[in-house]
């Protein structure tokens, strides 16, 4: 009788130990949650207040065999004070799609809202917005990953700090909460003096590596926000690449929302 | 066509070629276009024998604009020019658009001048794009338009966009010959045309769009009142002086007026896009009003990433209904599967067919297209009839199934 009273008070405490190491893991997960979280947080908050912004782009894609292909547009986005940011993209080359336009609203919370126009059919399409892990323009680049990024579009978690070549970076794991994602989850690297991201891994559903984003020639416009030049995706499954390349950024042009409907967007070109 | 704008068209053609002086700091133009080889193999013999088994194109289309007052005024122009080298029919200049867009300080846009405007959602059929007359010489898809003179109004507001159009002149169709496909069973007699309205072709049609973005909803409405695009045809003996020897059967085109509504609407779910169009009118032919009701209604659903690919598939339906005679999309359904490949080349293709649940004759079309590199693209079309029932409109061109390479040059 006593050897089983001692044996249940013995199992008892054991279950009390495991719990409490449990808790203590589950508070630095927390904590990890929490710290990944700020740091979005903070890299989203000093980019608020940009307004609107208009840049040219280049985009070359690039085969494992090196041949070369080029894309241009430019591109104009409008900040919302509650929600994700409205753009349009407007193609010039290749010249089959010139006068093509691209319009997105990006929503925080419920699926972004798609158009494209065609020009020779002066026809305003409106798409599915499902295809988030679809190429952009048959480069290495997803729909998901040149479209305005949102904090609630993740869920996050601080890994660690990372010094290199002498710049310290936070790294955080974030994974898409949208299940239609082409992703399981992505590795930032924020540098911890201004919060910019400087490289991006992306994993693939099954938890594989997938592709890796640099990027480079941050520039700070306003005083405040700063603009990489130079995106470099690489896949590393492929081997193909696609570099994006930005110029001519012009802040605050007095955008309004009447610039960015399936109106404007006809005219866009 | 209506004088007043034709003194427009040139005086906007002036504006472009010599701007003047007070514009002339802001004057340049961006100007682009392409250029077009079309063949087309018709491996059936006619129905006529003068029918072509074989016939090949050139087109050029060019286009430009320029921006005014801060990008609150443009004049824009778009011209195609086609020239076929077997089938005269098909030969075309039109100035698809040529037109002044000023947007006012309280943001009423007016454009003055020919235009080609869209209207609707769906793929096989456009029932509500009423505004310009489709160039059927140029595809019998209905997707190519030519050029509408008109004076426009629009409003955009927070409750929706808001235009009005009135439209000045009328074109008729372009008519094929006896040497062409996709004929008539008799000679069309172009000298012998038509028109209900008393001022024929200067007549002035009427239009109203509304059209609003309510979250997954795309919502259009629309009214016109004026010329049907597409005209009846009255058999008759041809008369002296026509193209057809005299006292011949000939069809003589008769353009009547209607009034029409129709409604589009697009839901944009999270895996399926579904679209409707319908249309209710009454038409005046030989002194009879003439309701009619044709609709167009179905989805479409688009599998991303198939085979391990970056590959789309898209899969279509579309269900068409029309109580007119004079159309083959009475009780139709069709069905269309849609791959895009996403690669640097834009490579895509589209599998589509038509059913006549009634005579079960069949359409079958297929397009593909590929981009070679910058400047250069080439695509491709199949079109197939089968099981053509005598009762069906399609009967008279049963034997024009083709095959139709393009190849296009951008500058």
């Amino acid at each position: 009788m006593r050897h089983l009273v001692k044996t249940i008070t013995l199992s008892l405490i054991a279950t009390s130990l495991i719990t409490l190491t449990t808790q203590v893991q589950a508070l630095t997960d927390e904590a990890a949650i929490a710290k990944g979280l700020a740091i979005a947080t903070e890299a989203d908050v000093r980019d608020n207040g940009f307004g609107d912004v208009k840049s040219n782009l280049t985009m070359i894609l690039r085969n494992k065999h090196g041949e070369e292909s080029k894309r241009s547009m430019r591109n104009k986005t409008l900040e919302q004070p509650n929600d994700g940011d409205k753009a349009l993209i407007t193609f010039d080359n290749p010249r089959d799609v010139k006068g093509t336009s691209f319009l997105s609203y990006t929503h925080r919370a419920s699926n972004d809202e798609q158009w494209l126009f065609l020009p020779a059919l002066k026809r305003v399409k409106r798409i599915a917005s499902s295809n988030k892990s679809g190429p952009f323009m048959g480069s290495e680049f997803a729909y998901e990953d040149i479209s305005s990024q949102e904090i609630e579009k993740y869920t996050y978690r601080y890994l660690k700090n990372e010094t290199i070549d002498n710049v310290e970076f936070f790294v955080i794991e974030r994974d898409p909460v949208d299940p239609r994602s082409g992703y399981s989850k992505q590795h930032v690297w924020i540098d911890t003096q201004e919060y910019r991201a400087f490289k991006i891994d992306f994993y693939d559903r099954k938890q594989d590596l997938l592709k890796t984003l640099n990027l480079s020639d941050y520039h700070q416009h306003l005083n405040q926000f700063w603009r990489a030049n130079v995106w470099a995706m690489h896949n590393h499954q492929t081997g193909k690449s696609t570099e994006l390349v930005f110029s001519d950024w012009t802040f605050r042009n007095g955008y309004a929302d009447k610039d960015f409907t399936t109106t404007s967007l006809k005219r866009a070109r | 066509m209506v004088k007043s704008l034709t003194t427009i068209v040139a005086l906007m053609a002036t504006v472009f070629l010599a701007p003047p002086t007070a514009l002339a700091t802001q004057w340049n133009p961006n100007i682009d276009g392409h250029l077009q080889w079309q063949g087309r193999h018709f491996p059936q013999a006619g129905l006529r024998p003068e029918q072509v088994d074989n016939s090949h194109s050139l087109s050029l289309n060019l286009q430009g604009y320029q921006d005014f007052f801060d990008g609150r005024s443009r004049l824009a122009f778009d011209v195609i020019a086609r020239q076929d080298f077997n089938d005269d029919a098909r030969d075309l200049f039109d100035v698809q658009e040529l037109y002044w867009w000023y947007q006012t300080e309280n943001d009423l846009e007016i454009t003055i001048g020919n235009r080609i405007v869209f209207w609707g959602v769906t793929e096989t059929r456009h029932l509500v794009n009423i505004i310009n007359q489709s160039d059927q010489q140029s595809n019998i898809d209905q997707e190519d338009r030519l050029g509408q003179p008109m004076v426009s109004l629009l409003t955009v507001q927070s409750w929706g966009n808001l235009e009005a159009f009135a439209l000045i002149g009328f074109k008729p169709q372009e008519y094929s010959q006896r040497h062409s496909r996709f004929a008539p069973p008799l000679p069309v007699e172009p000298s012998l045309t038509r028109y209900q309205a008393s001022r024929d072709d200067d007549h002035i049609d009427w239009a109203l769009r509304y059209s609003h973005v309510i979250d997954i909803w795309d919502i259009g409405a629309s009214y016109f009142k004026g010329t049907n695009r597409d005209p009846r045809y009255i058999v008759q003996a041809a008369p002296k002086g026509s193209v057809s020897e005299a006292g011949t059967l000939v069809l003589a085109p008769y353009y009547s007026q209607l009034e029409q509504v129709g409604i589009d609407l697009q839901a944009t779910t999270e895996y399926w896009l579904w679209k409707l169009e319908a249309i209710a009118g009454q038409e005046k032919y030989q002194g009879r009003n003439e309701n009619y009701r044709a609709l167009v209604a179905g989805g479409e659903n688009t599998l991303y990433g198939i085979f391990n690919s970056v590959a789309d598939l898209g899969l279509l339906f579309e269900y068409q209904y029309d109580n007119r005679s004079y159309t083959s999309a009475d009780n139709d359904l069709a069905i269309g599967a849609r791959l895009a490949l996403n690669n640097a080349a834009d490579t895509s293709a589209l599998l589509a067919m038509t059913v006549d649940l009634d005579n079960h004759s069949q359409f079958i079309s297929f397009e593909a297209s590929h981009r070679l590199n910058d400047v250069w693209s080439i695509a491709s079309e199949v079109r197939v009839l089968t099981n053509t029932s005598p009762q069906d409109l399609s009967f008279a061109i049963r034997n024009d199934d083709y095959i139709e390479l393009t190849v296009n040059r951008y500058f």
